[in-house]
This record gives C-alpha cells, structure tokens and sequence, in this order.
C-alpha cells in the first residue's frame, strides 16, 4: 500500500480490494484442494507428485507474498531486503546440499 | 513524546516505520524457517529407512489450511474496513480472525493428542506393530516384593574430580504399590510406615550418617505396577528406579498389550531386495509375524498379493520392489477388525471381516472400553527392542513434525495476542488518528500473512507427501 497515491484510500478502490481479497482467499482454496487430490494421483514416482506438490505450495504461497501482503505495490527498499533473505536462505539450503556431494557420501562411506 | 512516522512516510525510507521493522522482522523469519525446511530436507533424504508418507490425518490438516486462510482474509476484511472508518465492522472481521486462531489451536491440540496416545513397537529384528496400549498403560508387574532399599544422595568423584550427586529415593514408587500397605522393618526392627515426609527424613538422616543405602523389609509382601519410564533397570528378581530406590521380589508380567492397527514388515529387507519371494520369506520370520494372530497372517498374504498383481498388472516389466510406494503398500498392513481404516479394505470384505473375527474377539472386548476394532496383541518385553508414543523420541519424522508445527503453533499463539490487543485496546488511538491504527492492524496482518504462508508448505510437507 503506498500512502502518495490518493486513490488508494478511495471507498471505490478499498471496495474492490475488498472483493479481491474474497477472490484470492477462495482460489487459495482451490488450490490446496488440487494439492490435496494431485497427491493421491499416481504420476508413476512418488518424486513427480513432491515436485507438483511444492510447485503448487510455491504458487500459493506467492498468491499470499503478492497480494495479501501487497508486494506486488510495494516499494524498493522491502525488495532490497527479501534479496538479501533469498541469498541467506539459498545459503541454508546449500549447506544441506554439501553433504551429499562429499565426496565420503559419494563413495558409500555414509 | 509522539511516535515519528507512523503514518507519514519517512523521507529516506518511503515507508512509514513500523512496515520497514515488521518487513525486517519477517525477513529473519524466512531464514528460521528456512534453516527448519533445509533441516527437513536433510533428513529426509538422508533417512536410511522410507520416509513415513500419510501417517498424519489429512482432513484435520485441510480445516487447518482452510482456516488459516479464512482468517488471512477476514484480517484484511478488518484492516480495510479500518480504511473505511467502520470500526464495528473492524471489531466482528478482528474477531473472526482470532477465533480462526483458537480453531486452529484446538485443532492442533487433537492432533498432538492423537500422536502422544498412539504407539509404535520396534521388534528386535526391526518389524514394527503400530496401536494404542491396551486400556492406555503398559506395566511392569511385580509381586512378592520383600525389601525396599532406599538410596541416599551419594556423592562420588567423577571425571576432572567434580562431585557426582545421585539422586536419593522420593516417595515416587510407593504409587505404584497395587496391593499391601507401606509397612516395614528397618534394620534394627523399629516399624515405619512410608510416606513422603518420612522418606525424606529417613534419607536426611541415613546422610548424615555417610550411611548410603536404607534397608527395610515389609511386614506383609507387597504387589508392585510400575511404569517403565521410572524404572532405571530391572532384573526378574529387582527392580531399580531411576531415583536409586531398590525392590526386590518377583517379576510377574512385563508383557506388552497392543491394540494393533498397523503391521509394518519393511525393516525385513532391503529395498533393493529383488524378488517379492525372498521377501515375503523373510517376513515371515518376523518377530512382528509371530506375535500376529494367525488370520492377521493370512490376510496379511492376501493383501500383499493383491498389491503385487496390482503393480504387475500397471507397471509390466518393473521389479516391484525397486519402487518404495509398493513395497509401502504391499509389506504393511492396517489392522482393523471393521476394516474401514486403511487401503486394504475393499467393500465386499467388510462382511467377512466381521464374521470371521467376531467369535475369537468381539466377545474378549465387549466389556473392555476403549479401542474394540482393533485385536489385542500381547508382545514380551525380550522381543521389544523400542517403543515410544509418537513424539520427536519415535523417529526423525516426528522429531521435525513436532519442531516444526509446533514452533509454527508458537507463531499462531504470538499472532492471536496481539490480534487480541488490537481489538480490545485499539480504539484510543483510532479515535486520535484512524490511519494509525489501520496501519498498526496492517502491521500485523503482515506477521499474520506469514504464518499463513508457512503453513502452506508444511501441510503438503507433513500431511500430504
């Protein structure tokens, strides 16, 4: 929400957002039902529907980042922040990454 | 002295204060969640045994999901109907929100419920029996107990010759005398009878004696039920509580009552194990097989057969037992007497079902409360080689289940108090600058949002997959 335009805080718009709330709420919805039906799906390996899965937790979860907590108009210096999140938990997620290219894992050591 | 910049933006930033604190606050947020998924990942691809895939009930954790993000939306409804200066309209869209919170605490609090309540036996060859304990406890029964030893606070030098302090005997263990009164004799025939206050002075002054242990023999032998957890180690003649306390007498029963709703055979063999033949040899020289009645066994031959025809009759020319999924489906087995639990039901068994079972175990069961659709299965203690409840201790899914629901539970409780505050003591400085407030309740919104957020990859992570 940014407080220059003064459009923003017009009934018309707040009315709409309004009603866009409900509609993003209910494809939330949807979409965790989709979740749900597409595990018990048999795509030939259990890895295929974890992948699905994350997929559609990414697309909700980037439904709520966008809209619900207004990324989508927010400004610069909140970008600059979640950059330097990203990079850390990129970081965290490569340091369980390392283990498994040892090269004692590789070899069967562990 | 007034607060800068709760609604004007500051000049370098472009943002008023509290979103640039709360943005900050979430972003290191994402990194401890983040580290708790990456701690996820590791286990799981690292667990030398399958990952446990639908063990949690799925419909609980859907309300959950659709709860939270009903209550994301009502936050919004309230932080845009502060934006239009309606503050009833903000109080009722408020309170839904933080009654969607308590929902989804109440929910949860079932859940954990559940799991500290079910329990799973690791056999010493590694079959598992999943099931509730027979009517909720398990004992170790002992009788014809003649001595009681009690134990002082000993102090002895350990390593870098700092003083190690045992701990002396409470009165923990007279709870589970069963029958016979805590009468005894100690060493110089003077009767005492064992309470709390009389422990605790008997072992105040055996320690000012340097006297370690306290003998007493009882007037009349006593019956002794006693739960493992307190037990340090037990022999069929002794009994050693973890506060030092000594019985002995007579090991009566140490056998283990299962209402067992799931055999699970896989720790038999390795995955790669190539033919289903080998396999299904091997699980039947399961401790778990042994102790299973023996119409458990045929069906659970059925039932293997079934996945087996299944798999070949969809995958032709796969080996089965290269796929985790069938080997899941095919070598455990929900237990269930009314087999409306599990995939192995099928419609036209449900009749047989019952009446095959209903002689050998309606009837035991009828007067017991409690789990009556499932069969009692007695396990001795040598064949037990774990058993715990489903909590972190049980194994690493539970370990990361608990770490991870539970410090987004925190985050739920955290998110309602101060929803709570808003509400109720909101309105002073609405009335002062309504801006302000809608900026406040946006403030949390964001936290609200997150936690929402988070629970949109545990569900999936937990429940689903």
């Amino acid at each position: 929400m940014s407080h220059d335009h003064h459009d923003h805080d017009s009934p018309e718009y707040l009315k709409k957002q309004s009603l866009l709330v409900w509609k993003i709420g209910g494809w939330l919805i949807v979409f965790t039902c989709l979740t749900v039906w597409l595990q018990y799906v048999d795509f030939g390996s259990h890895s295929r529907n974890v992948i699905i899965g994350l997929l559609l937790a990414a697309f909700k979860a980037s439904l709520v980042a966008l809209i619900f907590m207004h990324l989508k108009s927010e400004r610069g210096l909140i970008y600059k922040f979640l950059a330097f999140t990203v990079i850390f938990v990129i970081g965290l997620f490569a340091l369980t990454y390392l283990h498994y290219v040892s090269p004692l894992y590789t070899e069967g050591l562990f | 002295m007034e607060i800068p910049f709760t609604v004007k933006p500051r000049p370098d930033t472009g943002l008023w204060n509290a979103k640039v604190g709360i943005w900050l606050f979430l972003a290191s947020e994402v990194m401890l969640f983040g580290g708790l998924f990456s701690a996820y990942i590791f286990l799981r691809i690292g667990a030398d045994f399958p990952w446990p895939v639908h063990v949690l009930k799925v419909p609980l954790g859907f309300i959950n999901t659709f709860v939270l993000i009903f209550s994301s939306v009502t936050v919004l409804q309230a932080w845009l109907a502060l934006k239009m200066r309606q503050y009833t309209r903000y109080k009722i869209w408020m309170a839904l929100t933080i009654l969607c919170a308590l929902g989804f605490m109440v929910i949860k609090a079932f859940e954990y419920s559940d799991k500290i309540h079910h329990y799973g036996v690791r056999m010493q060859d590694g079959s598992v029996l999943e099931g509730h304990l027979a009517n909720g406890e398990y004992n170790v029964k002992f009788g014809e107990v003649t001595t009681v030893t009690l134990a002082t606070r000993a102090t002895s030098k350990g390593l870098f010759n700092i003083n190690l302090v045992s701990p002396a005997s409470d009165a923990g263990f007279l709870k589970f005398i069963t029958s016979g009164n805590p009468e005894f004799k100690d060493t110089s025939g003077k009767t005492v009878t064992l309470n709390s206050a009389e422990i605790s002075r008997l072992v105040k002054d055996a320690e000012k004696n340097k006297q370690p242990t306290i003998k007493l023999t009882t007037m009349a032998p006593l019956k002794f039920a006693i739960n493992p957890s307190k037990i340090a180690d037990y022999t069929a003649s002794k009994v050693i509580f973890k506060d030092g306390t000594e019985i002995e007498g007579k090991l009566e029963d140490d056998t283990l009552r299962l209402e067992a709703d799931m055999v699970d055979l896989r720790r038999l063999f390795p995955l790669n194990e190539d033919r289903i033949k080998d396999a299904l040899a091997a699980v039947q020289n399961a401790d778990a097989w042994r102790v299973l009645p023996a119409e458990w066994k045929e069906k659970f031959l059925v039932h293997n057969k079934k996945e087996t025809d299944k798999f070949i009759k969809k995958h032709k020319g796969h080996n089965p037992m290269e796929n985790a999924d069938f080997v899941r489906d095919a070598f455990s087995m929900p237990i269930s007497l009314h087999a409306d639990g599990g995939h192995a039901a099928e419609p036209e068994k449900k009749a047989d079902h019952k009446a095959a079972v209903s002689t050998n175990h309606d009837a035991p069961h009828a007067e017991e409360g409690g789990h009556h659709d499932h069969p009692e299965i007695a396990i001795e203690k040598k064949d037990i080689a774990f058993y715990s409840n489903f909590t972190p201790k049980y194994n690493n899914y539970y370990a990361i289940y608990f770490a991870l629901t539970g410090l987004h539970g925190l985050h739920v409780m955290a998110g309602a108090l101060v929803l709570t505050y808003m509400l109720f003591f909101g309105k002073r400085i609405y009335k002062v600058n309504p801006e302000h407030q809608a900026n406040r309740v946006e403030t949390v919104g964001l936290f609200w949002h997150f936690v929402d957020l988070v629970w949109i990859f545990l569900f999936p992570l937990l429940y689903l997959m």
